[in-house]
């Protein structure tokens, strides 16, 4: 399997102050579902904000390494083209347009697909989400959370991307939607031979869906590797799933272990 | 009757002119205090390109295309370099260049009264649109052009690709940069027909009343008409320009002339006291001014 995208030693600092990231390095292969791990502020969203080009709207800068999508360097791009390129983001908040209707969201965007594929893009993600195809004229700002959800998901794929972002794909939402929206998220997949990383808080989502997940705390990758694995490693069930050997914990509990463990 | 001719005429003048300020307002949140200046340069256009041709027909597009086309321009060279600045430092940019845009504006064609219509051989004549109401056809012009004007906006905004964008870069611009869409393209382009539509009205004055820098006035008053309507909601600068028309029209004929200039500076200072979002804006968009 080809790798289609590598970072490598990425540094990100906000307002020439604040460290984010501190050398974060990973991999994704060609058709690969990799997720990455993280407490709050672990630098997950800034990886992915990073990777898509977005951070310098955030007042915040690569200040040392590099991401390569497919052989291209893409730090220093402007966003719009990093989607051009093949990337598109699914961001954790304000993932749609609340103005236009589901339809018009799908219509706006603009990506290497056009004419015909764009028009199959759009019939794909109706018969993968037929919620959104029986909403297509309401309003997207009367969707609820599952449904902005679809959207975003929807929209992203008519950016036509070989690799998707997602930040918090369950945050929010409730245990059956999540269910559903894996399963579709899956078989598009398969349909689309699509790369997907994905950021999530919720480890039994992320090793449903991933075959392959880094743990990042406090802006670098500390362990990485399998779904199999890391869903057996001790310290990650403590930290991430609360079912470690130990049996269930409380929250400080478990972040003390994570500290503890995840170092040793 | 002729009351009520006058009444939509300059609620016409008033739409045609604001629309300019509500377009790039929606858009890109910044509020053009130039757009009263460019509208005059767009009416300078047509003066420069009638001294070229006496043909109408090729005079007036020409202008038309270089005012579309130097629109893109003032974002592309100046306002782009404002994006991620403080919406202050966007507004004062645009005060400066009005500025600038009035004294380059005396250097090259002076500041005399001029008719760009003698050039053109074009003569207005009196029509008659109500009973006992009679208007020049150049105003019966700019009405129609007025009204072509929004039908074509709502369609572009409403129906087309390009237009649903602009939508969506007004309502989310980091979320319409992770769709694929290039926001300097979409505010260049929302700069050019903002500047086009202004320069239309700007070039049916002109061809109607003669030409001067006090053309900029007539700009000026247009945006209480933007902002009695709501700075984000074309409907409302339709219908704002018709209450600032109104108003304006009615005090001049049952209280006193001199009241023209005034009219709609009152309107829009009540307006910002009673509603200061407009008839059809939204809260959250004042909040950005």
């Amino acid at each position: 399997m080809s790798t289609l995208l590598t970072v490598k030693n990425l540094h990100v600092s906000y307002q020439r102050a604040i460290t984010a990231l501190t050398g974060v390095s990973l991999s994704v292969d060609a058709g690969q579902i990799v997720a990455i791990l993280g407490a709050n502020g672990a630098g997950k969203t800034t990886t992915l904000r990073a990777i898509s080009g977005f951070i310098g709207l955030d007042n915040a800068r690569v200040t040392q390494g590099s991401i390569r999508f497919d052989g291209t360097e893409l730090a220093r791009r402007p966003p719009y083209q990093i989607t051009r390129q093949g990337i598109a983001l699914v961001p954790e908040r304000d993932k749609v347009f609340p103005n236009l209707s589901v339809h018009e969201n799908l219509e706006v965007v603009s990506s290497r697909s056009a004419g015909a594929e764009r028009a199959r893009l759009q019939d794909l993600v109706y018969t993968h989400f037929p919620r959104l195809a029986a909403l297509k004229k309401r309003e997207a700002g009367l969707l609820s959370g599952g449904e902005r959800q679809m959207l975003a998901l929807g929209s992203a794929i008519v950016c036509a991307p070989r690799l998707m972002l997602i930040d918090e794909l369950s945050l929010g939402l409730a245990p059956v939607i999540v269910e559903e929206i894996v399963e579709h998220l899956k078989s598009i997949r398969t349909d689309l031979g699509l790369t997907i990383l994905l950021v999530e808080q919720s480890a039994a989502v992320a090793f449903r869906l991933a075959e392959h997940a880094f743990v990042m705390e406090h802006g670098e990758v500390v362990l990485s590797g399998s779904s199999a694995e890391l869903e057996s490693n001790d310290a990650v069930r403590n930290a991430y799933l609360g079912t470690g050997s130990e049996g269930r914990r409380s929250y400080r509990d478990l972040a003390m272990a994570r500290d503890k463990e995840l170092k040793a | 009757m002729q009351l009520v001719a006058n009444i939509i005429v300059l609620s016409a003048i008033y739409a045609l002119i604001s629309c300019g300020y509500v377009l790039i307002y929606r858009v890109s949140r910044v509020l053009n205090l130039a757009h009263g200046e460019l509208m005059m340069v767009g009416a300078y256009l047509l003066l420069m390109t009638a001294s070229f041709t006496s043909n109408p027909m090729v005079a007036i597009p020409v202008a038309a295309v270089l005012s579309l086309t130097m629109g893109a321009l003032v974002y592309l060279l100046l306002m782009r370099r404002m994006t991620g600045e403080s919406v202050l430092a966007a507004i004062l940019t645009t005060i400066a260049l009005g500025i600038l845009l009035r004294g380059l504006i005396v250097i090259f064609f002076s500041a005399a009264h001029q008719y760009p219509a003698v050039p053109l051989g074009i003569h207005s004549s009196s029509v008659q649109v109500l009973p006992g109401a009679r208007i020049s056809s150049l105003s019966l012009i700019l009405v129609v052009v007025t009204a072509l004007v929004y039908a074509s906006l709502f369609a572009f905004l409403r129906l087309s690709r390009w237009g649903l964008r602009m939508q969506a870069a007004g309502q989310n611009p980091l979320l319409a940069a992770q769709r694929g869409i290039n926001l300097h393209a979409i505010y260049a382009m929302v700069w050019a027909i903002s500047m086009f539509t202004g320069s239309v009205a700007g070039m049916l004055i002109s061809l109607d009343a003669g030409l001067d820098q006090t053309l900029i006035m007539i700009g000026l008053k247009a945006f209480p008409a933007a902002l009695v309507g709501g700075l984000d909601s074309l409907l409302g600068a339709l219908i704002g320009s018709l209450i600032v028309a109104a108003a304006e029209v009615l005090l001049i004929q049952y209280v006193n002339p001199l009241l023209a200039d005034v009219v709609p500076f009152l309107i829009l200072i009540v307006m910002l006291v009673v509603r200061p979002w407009g008839l059809f804006g939204t809260r959250e968009a004042l909040d950005r001014v």
